[in-house]
Formats: structure tokens, sequence, C-alpha cells
């Protein structure tokens, strides 16, 4: 059986890896080699984060992500193994392993989108554009959100088929709970599992969705449509190809 | 020539420089950002223009249209840098794949000679500087910076931060554009008024910093003001169909006409009811009313700026004993804050209450707010506090109230007034702070 596991790769703020010792390459070959590599990204820091939210008629964008951390979101990978345990072997060989943390979060995809966007393995880029504008939208739950979706509010279809329209949609899947999820750091040479994310937060993760569109108004807009913008938050982080 | 002073030539130029600095500084800038795409690069080459300016107008003269020289110099250094940038990256790229490519570069330039774009470049300028995906204190040092064409020292001084910290804040708001792609445009049709309150509100904040600094022995910065009503001026000139832009027109003026007697000789607040109106800034005054009926007649109904601008006019009238008509302000006020939630506003529409029907009646809801998250701590709830219970003759619970209230005031002129007012009150008790 293969399992889909987005891996949100944590870096702390005050960590200072050399270049060397951060440098993903090495992993990635062997990841790809393996076919258990399908994406990743790099993301620019937290300071070039948007968020947004429509908890009532009207977009709220505000400047940051959706949660100050000492330890911020870096990139991410795709993965595709045959069990846990690989992931978790596979994140525990990623280098951010020794001075970060790789949190894994079984993906947990939309009946009606399940199929449909997977990449090819070992397809690094996807299906995004060389030069164009490319964005991760990380949707959070974050307290104080209205607990249902208003009246009118786009349906998860509805967005798919106008992102689809845009050509903007490059992939994206709901992810199971934060309590699903299994974070990895490697210390003094020893593995070290934590069933959990990376921290006990209200605000976590839910989702993630590539998208390519021309510019940030236009990634707002996208994300203010999106159901999860009425229900939690949703960062808009640009990708920094490496 | 005349003696000790500068040769003709040269004292036209520094004028001509100077009335050029302050007109044509955004605009030429704006076109650069549009152009080149790249706001360091532009920032860079307008400055260049205008210190080539320098020089050049002493020597051959001021030229006819200073805008458009100003506009071909800093092109022409723009194509400069260009080239060289991708002769550079030609060369690395020759290096890496030993072979020539196609680089983009100075031949992108879009022609500038035509003018007619102008009005829209300070507009997108403006509009992208006050993006909310930008931090607010950036959104503001930006619009400084570029649009009124202040230096990071200037800046940094106005905001009582380090220039470094100023200059570290510019940079980030700078790359934060480049890098999460903020457009450079005008946002269209259903955003354009979300987007227009925030870049009211970014006008309206370097305005109150100005005219109420937040720390500091003044409590006056003459400098923001100006710079917000030429802003404020600019946006009536660019979008004249906005209501709400005349009438942050009218708050603004309307605000700084009383400036001349806000503060008395010893550099104590004078409270408005209190303040010498033949001091009053006539001109300003005429010219925020015109702004405040042009926002009426393009909208009769309720912005909040324009509520704000009519109350401000109902405190600026400059004869009659019973001024102002408090009950029109409490209506105001119950207007302004059927908008939305504000608890400087609800404060205003206490004390206004407090006027209209006696102390008694605002004292109760001033000592709750006084409370509330956002004003707790705060010296405006316990000055107002101290007034009420000055004016209702409890003259021990005043002194006490004022006491509290020297507490909490963070200026001079603040401190000085409460003072003044301590001394009335209890003149054998200790001065206070």
């Amino acid at each position: 059986m293969t399992m889909r596991y987005l891996m949100l790769v944590r870096v702390p703020d005050d960590a200072r890896p050399t270049p060397q010792q951060a440098d993903p390459s090495a992993w990635h070959a062997e990841a790809v080699r393996r076919g258990q590599h399908l994406t990743g990204e790099r993301l620019r820091p937290p300071s070039d984060a948007t968020t947004v939210r429509r908890w009532g008629p009207s977009l709220t964008v505000t400047h940051g992500p959706f949660v100050e951390l000492a330890e911020h979101i870096v990139g991410f990978d795709l993965l595709q193994v045959d069990s846990a345990e690989e992931a978790v072997a596979l994140a525990a060989g990623h280098p951010v392993a020794g001075f970060g943390a790789l949190e894994l979060r079984e993906l947990w995809p939309h009946d009606s989108s399940g199929g449909d966007w997977v990449p090819t393995p070992g397809e690094t880029d996807g299906d995004l554009r060389p030069g164009a504008s490319s964005y991760v939208l990380l949707m959070a739950g974050v307290p104080g959100a209205p607990a249902e979706a208003p009246a009118g509010a786009s349906t998860m279809e509805d967005w798919i088929a106008e992102a689809e329209r845009r050509d903007a949609d490059r992939g994206g899947s709901p992810l199971r709970g934060p309590e699903e999820a299994v974070t990895v750091r490697v210390r003094e040479g020893r593995t070290l599992m934590t069933h959990g994310p990376y921290a006990e937060l209200a605000e976590q993760v839910y989702g993630y969705q590539l998208l390519d569109v021309p510019d940030l108004d236009a990634a707002l807009e996208l994300a203010g449509a999106h159901p999860a913008a009425g229900l939690g938050a949703i960062e808009i982080r640009p990708l920094w190809p490496m | 020539m005349t003696d000790g002073g500068p040769p003709p030539a040269e004292a036209e130029a520094a004028a001509a420089l100077a009335r050029a600095f302050s007109d044509e500084w955004s605009p030429v800038l704006a076109t650069l950002i549009r152009v080149t795409g790249d706001w360091a690069l532009a920032e860079d080459c307008t400055q260049e223009a205008f210190l080539a300016a320098v020089t050049r107008w002493e020597r051959d003269g001021v030229p006819d249209r200073p805008g458009a020289w100003l506009r071909t110099v800093a092109r022409n250094a723009a194509v400069d840098r260009l080239r060289r940038r991708s002769t550079e990256s030609r060369r690395l790229t020759v290096l890496a794949a030993g072979e020539e490519a196609v680089v983009p570069g100075a031949g992108e330039l879009v022609e500038l000679d035509d003018e007619s774009s102008v009005p829209d470049d300070r507009l997108r300028l403006l509009f992208t500087c006050c993006h909310p995906a930008l931090p607010l204190d950036g959104r503001v040092a930006l619009t400084l910076r570029t649009v009124c064409g202040l230096s990071v020292p200037e800046i940094a001084r106005a905001f009582g931060s380090s220039e470094a910290a100023m200059a570290k804040r510019l940079v980030r708001a700078r790359q934060k554009i480049a890098h999460a792609r903020i457009p450079y445009r005008v946002p269209a049709g259903t955003e354009l008024p979300e987007r227009l309150s925030g870049v009211l509100a970014v006008v309206y904040l370097v305005f109150t910093e100005g005219y109420s600094a937040t720390a500091g022995p003044s409590p006056v910065r003459a400098d923001l003001c100006r710079e917000a009503i030429r802003l404020a001026r600019l946006l009536t000139q660019l979008l004249p169909g906005e209501a709400e832009v005349h009438a942050l027109l009218a708050l603004t003026l309307l605000h700084d006409a009383r400036r001349p007697a806000r503060l008395d000789e010893d550099g104590a607040l004078v409270p408005l009811e209190e303040q010498d109106r033949s001091r009053w800034d006539g001109v300003r005054l005429a010219e925020g009313l015109r702004a405040l009926g042009e926002a009426q007649r393009l909208a009769p109904g309720d912005g909040p700026l324009l509520l704000q601008a009519e109350i401000a006019a109902c405190h600026s009238t400059l004869t009659g004993r019973d001024w102002p008509d408090w009950s029109l302000v409490v209506h105001l006020y119950d207007r302004l804050l059927a908008l939305g939630p504000s608890p400087h506003a609800e404060l205003s529409r206490a004390v206004a209450l407090g006027m209209r029907d006696g102390p008694d009646a605002a004292l109760a809801l001033v000592r709750d707010l006084a409370r509330s998250p956002l004003l707790a701590g705060t010296l405006a709830p316990l000055a107002a506090e101290a007034d009420l219970l000055r004016r209702a003759g409890r003259r021990t619970e005043a002194s006490a109230a004022y006491r509290r209230a020297l507490a909490a005031a963070t200026t001079d002129a603040e401190a000085r007034f409460l003072r003044g007012r301590l001394a009335v009150l209890d003149p054998t008790g200790p001065p206070g702070r």
C-alpha cells in the first residue's frame, strides 16, 4: 500500500547551519532514485508571508505568517512511501533533521480531487512554470475562527474549478489531523520521534495548495475565495527556487 | 552680482532644484519603478538624476521642463545600470554554459516620454506602498520615503527610531514587494474601496502621529502634518470622485488649522474650548470646509472619515458662544460608532454627552472605558474623567484624578497642562511629578 506524506521542514530561528550541513541535494537525489519523492519546494521566510481570513463578508489581509513561532516552516516535500516507518526513515536522513525538525503529515485527499493532482515521481517542480510567481497556501486552524462556513460560501469543488479555469492549480491536499503527525529530529546520531506535531499549538496546518498566478493580488483573491479562509486562516508563502 | 549672496545662476538653480524636489521626486520615482520593476534601482537612479541636476542646472541653466529633464536623466541611469547588469549576467551565463544567452535588459525599458501616464504611476506607487501585505510601520515608512521624498534620517526622527532601524524597515518592505511579488498597480473595481481605505488610513496615521506625537518633548511634528496634508491633497487630484478622499483632506486641514492655538506660550496643551480662536489658521479652515462640502456633495451617506470631518467642523466654528452643537456632535458619533466599534470614538462621544447633559451623565461611561483593553492605562480616559469631576465641582476627587492622569502623560505638553489644572484646583497640594 502506498502512503503519501507532506513533510514540513521546520527550522528554529536561531539555527546557524553551514551551507554544507543544510544542503538537501544528496538527500533529494537519493529519495528521487528510490521513487519516494514526488515534489518539494523551499519557501521564502515568514517575513515574506501574507495571511488572509474571510470570517465575515470582507477579506482580512495581514502581514506575516498565521502565527509567529520560534520554529518556522522553511520548505516541504511530498513523499510516497509504503509505510509510516519508511517515511520516518526518509525524514531522519534529511539534513534539517540534525538542527531542525521534520513534521510528517499524511495526506487526506478530498474524494473528488484525490486522483488528479499527483505529480510523477521525480518531477521536482510539478507543473510550475519558470518565471511565473508561485506560492504555497498553508491552510491553518486558528483560535476564534467561525465553527461553520457562512451561507453562500464557495465549496471546495467550486474553488478547484475556479483555480483550474485560471490555470493556477498546481496540486494540493488536506492533511490528516495534527494529532496523527509524527515529528522527526536527529540529535547526536539518534533519531528522536515525537507523536504529534512539532509543537502543541492551537494553530496547525490542515492542508496545502500550490498556486501559479501572476502576482500576490491574484494569490490573495484565490486564497480569499477558498473555503478554508472562512474557517481558519490561509498563509500565502512565496516559493524560493533553489 | 550682489555682495555676499550667491551668484544669480546659482540661486536660481538652487530654488528650481528645491521646487523640483518637492514636485518631481515622487512622479519621477513612480515612473522609474514602473519601467524597471526594481524599487531599489529606481530610487538610486532618481537620486542620481537629482544629484546631476545640482551641478548641471547651475552650469547650463534650469531646463524648461525640469520634470522631463529629471525623468530622462534617471531613465538613462537605469538603462546604464541594467546594461551593465545584463553584461555581467551574460558573462556569467557564458562562463557557466559556454554559450551566449539572451538576457532581458535595457532594451525592454518602455518609452518614458509620454507624460500622460504620470498620474497613474503616482497612484500605483501609493497603492503599492500601502498594500496590506506589508507591515503597517513599513507602509508608513515607504510612503514617506517614496511618495513624500523624506530622507531616512527625517523619517527616523519623526518616529523617534534610529536611522539604522528605519533603513532596515524600508529594505524589508522593498524586499517583501519583490519577493512576494506585490504588483505595481491600482486595484480594480470591487477591490478599490477596501484598498483605498487602507491608503487613507496610512495618510491619516502620518497626520495623527504629527498632530499628537506619542512621545517626546514636542507634541506636534509639523513636518508630518504637512506631508499628510500634501498626500491627502494629491489624492484628491488623483481620485477626484472619491468622497472619503475629500473627507480626509477636510479632516486633516480642520485639525491643522487649530495647530497654532494648541499650545500656550509655556508649551502646555490648550483644550479646544479654551483656545484663542483668533489664532486659528483661517485659510486652512476655509479650505477644510470646502473639502468637506465636496465630500458631502459626492456622498451624502456615512463614511468614517466624512463623519469625523463633520465632527471636526462642529468644533471649528469661529464665532458664537455655545459652540459646538453638542447634540449634533453626539449624533455624529452615534453614526460613526454604527459603522464599527472604536473605543476612542466612544470616549469622545461620552465627553460630548457630558457637555450636552452635564458631567454626571458621562462619568460612568468614561470610567468604564478607562478599563477597556485598548484604553486602559492611556491618558485620554483618565484626563476625561478628571475634567468631568472638575466640571461637577468635585474638587478633591478631581485633584486625585488629575494626579492619576499625570502619571499616564507621555509628552511634556500634556504634563504641563495637567499640572496647570492641578495648581488651580489644589493650590496648596504637591505639584505632582
